[in-house]
């Protein structure tokens, strides 16, 4: 029954989203199994040095977030609220905000 | 009568009875070394350097009663026109020194000029001036009499002995000096009380180490009017100097009875001790006993204290010399004596009988006695009271342990207290053993003395008993550490060792090949990403290859290089700055791209 119905989802996934927004998602994958081994290593080795694990998680949840903002905009379902600007607007915020989140955490990396 | 007359009366009358615990006398008198003292202080007065000086020079040089021997003419001012109270108070007496009479005009105008002044500013020193001024006038003078008990009114009493006026000695010695002359000079008492001359006697005699020429005269001249004031001369009972101390020897509590200027009084025919008190529990030990004159002084009066057989200690004596009484503190003393002491060694355990040896007094234990660490040494005395032969407990009793040697640097000085049990035995125990550290292990001849002390003591005593040979165990490693931080003398000039920054210590990091398996893991993902990009299908091929483009990817890269730089070696404001530059262009470009990109887009959406 149940993997009926995640079959289900994917196919349905797979037929309605559009390849674009399925690059993000990859993307957005990645970052979350990139987040999940860091946090791996902090349950089970320990957090020192504390600073390098913090920025090294904050880097992946913030670059979820937004990734996230980025699919959101490049959705074509949600083109009623973002259309006004169009995705280049959506993919140059995304680019400056990760510039400015990355000299963060460079910085605090340490 | 009203509310506030009563509420009003019963604070005179409370105040009076406080009052009567005053002492009615005072407790000094003019020697003849602070007579000489004060002379000392006038004499340069006489060298014409200053007229204020000779001034005072010469009314204190007159109330002593010594000749004056004047080098130079002293020019007067001479009948001065002056508007101030101050300066009619010299002019007036300027006349008067040159025995001129004031025309009975002048007098008019000046009582009437006075009693203007006083009604604008009554302060004590033109009270003062004021009664100057009237005692020169005879019977016109009788105006100020009234304003006597004005200024009365406004002196400050200190302490409850003490009556001074705002202004200090100046001020209160003109205006003593200034109510006496015009009560003499209108043959009126002047309405003082008797204890207010007492009190302000009391309060010129607290001020006889005063240093100028002009407090001197002003003090000499204040102390010689209360002392031959003709209504009431303060009598001051005292004890005779050095006579605190009473004991066997001395038994003799000597009071000295005189006027302010140290002279007999005659008019005292008995000197009577009313009560004898001991401090601490005011018992009353003597009472009505009478002083007996002594033959060659007739200002000392003395008592035998020790007919009473008083108790060791500090008495309380109040006296009573005719109208005057006064309280006197007296000590006294007694002898101790050592009844018995035992000095010897005993095993520290207890297992076995103390031996013990007999020491009297002054004497000194012939054998050296020996203890090692196992055994203490014991001394048991017992002091007595050497007239009562009574046991006593004394304020201090030590015993006092010291290397022989004492200019040895190495030299050792302890101290320890004995202490008495309820049968007032002292007894002293020291663990060799346990006292090692204190004496830091320093084994050989200790020489062992008792001192005895207290103050009701005529006879505190050091005695040294004998000589004690110590034998210490070996000190352990960590008590020599102790030791020699022990033996180091704090010296708070010495450079202090310099104080490092700790930094915190970096917790144990795990093993490296744990730490190379998780950066692997990290970077694993990115495979992932690629791959499912590849199945996806990644439109590469409708990349722009545009210069705007390009641009705008290296730009981006060359961003991500130089934040990889900047966390291995660069600060943030080199960064900032390239990042600036950089910046720029990537913005720039990406800008000219992302808009071309979206007018491709809306160029094949309108096709």
């Amino acid at each position: 029954m149940s993997n009926h119905v995640i079959s289900k989802i994917w196919q349905d996934y797979k037929k309605i989203t559009e390849r674009k927004t399925m690059i993000i998602d990859a993307y957005l994958l990645y970052v979350l199994i990139t987040g999940i081994i860091q946090f791996i290593y902090c349950c089970s080795v320990g957090t020192y040095p504390f600073n390098s694990f913090l920025s090294g998680f904050i880097s992946t949840i913030s670059c979820f977030v937004l990734g996230m903002c980025l699919r959101l905009q490049a959705c074509n379902s949600n083109g009623k609220q973002f259309n006004r600007y169009g995705i280049e607007k959506g993919f140059a915020d995304f680019i400056f905000a990760q510039i400015v989140l990355h000299i963060v955490i460079v910085n605090f990396i340490g | 009568m009203n509310f506030f007359g009563a509420i009003l009366l019963l604070a005179l009358v409370v105040g009076e009875l406080i009052a009567a615990d005053v002492p009615t006398s005072t407790n000094s008198y003019l020697t003849k070394d602070d007579k000489l003292r004060l002379k000392k202080v006038l004499e340069p007065g006489f060298k014409f350097q200053d007229l204020a000086s000779l001034h005072y020079a010469i009314v204190g040089y007159k109330h002593m009663k010594e000749p004056i021997k004047l080098i130079g003419s002293v020019k007067t001012i001479l009948d001065k026109d002056g508007s101030t109270v101050a300066e009619l108070y010299y002019s007036v007496s300027a006349m008067n020194l040159l025995n001129q009479k004031i025309p009975d005009v002048t007098v008019n105008k000046l009582v009437k000029t006075l009693q203007l002044a006083l009604k604008k500013d009554d302060s004590p020193l033109n009270l003062a001036y004021v009664f100057h001024i009237a005692a020169n006038l005879g019977s016109s003078g009788s105006f100020a009499f009234n304003h006597i008990e004005d200024a009365m009114v406004q002196a400050d009493e200190v302490d409850g002995r003490y009556l001074q006026f705002e202004g200090g000695l100046s001020v209160t010695s003109l205006l003593v000096n200034g109510v006496f002359k015009l009560s003499q000079s209108l043959k009126k008492k002047a309405p003082l009380t008797q204890l207010q001359i007492v009190k302000l006697a009391n309060y010129f005699l607290s001020r006889r180490s005063v240093q100028t020429p002009k407090g001197v005269a002003n003090f000499l001249s204040s102390i010689n009017t209360l002392a031959t004031n003709e209504f009431y001369k303060p009598t001051c009972i005292t004890l005779k100097e050095d006579g605190v101390v009473i004991s066997v020897k001395q038994p003799f509590v000597h009071i000295k009875v005189c006027d302010l200027l140290g002279n007999p009084v005659p008019s005292i025919s008995n000197v009577i001790a009313n009560t004898a008190t001991k401090e601490g529990d005011d018992v009353v030990f003597v009472s009505k006993k009478n002083f007996e004159a002594a033959s060659n002084d007739k200002t000392v009066y003395s008592l035998n204290f020790m007919t009473s057989t008083p108790e060791p200690g500090f008495y309380k004596i109040a006296v009573s010399a005719g109208s005057a009484t006064n309280t006197v503190l007296i000590k006294v003393l007694t002898e101790v004596k050592v009844s018995s002491l035992e000095i010897g060694t005993a095993d520290a355990d207890q297992t076995t009988q103390a031996k013990l040896v007999k020491v009297a007094h002054p004497e000194k234990l012939k054998e050296k006695i020996e203890a090692d660490s196992q055994q203490k040494l014991v001394i048991r005395f017992l002091l007595k009271d050497a007239f009562k032969d009574k046991p006593m407990r004394v304020h201090q009793a030590f015993v006092r342990l010291s290397t022989k040697d004492s200019t040895n640097k190495n030299s050792q000085e302890i101290i320890f207290v004995a202490e008495p049990d309820s049968s007032h035995t002292y007894k002293f125990d020291m663990q060799v053993g346990a006292e090692s550290k204190n004496f830091a292990y320093q084994s050989g001849d200790y020489k062992i003395e008792l001192i005895i002390g207290d103050a009701i003591l005529s006879n505190s005593f050091e005695w040294t008993l004998g000589t004690i040979a110590l034998k210490f165990p070996e000190p352990s490693a960590s008590d020599v550490a102790d030791k020699s931080t022990y033996r180091q003398k704090p010296n708070v000039y010495t450079k202090k060792p310099e104080i490092k920054h700790m930094f915190r210590e970096p917790d144990k990091r795990p093993p490296e090949y744990v730490s190379n398996l998780f950066s692997g893991l990290c970077i694993a993902p990115i495979f992932l990403l690629i791959f499912l990009w590849a199945k996806i299908g990644v439109n590469i091929s409708n990349f722009p290859f545009s210069i705007s483009a390009i641009t705008f990817h290296l730009g981006l890269g060359g961003i991500f290089v130089l934040f990889g730089v900047f966390w291995l070696q660069l600060n943030m404001f080199t960064t900032l700055r390239y990042l600036s530059i950089l910046g720029t262009i990537t913005f720039l470009a990406g800008n000219k791209m992302l808009s071309q990109i979206a007018k491709n887009r809306k160029l094949s959406a309108a096709r």
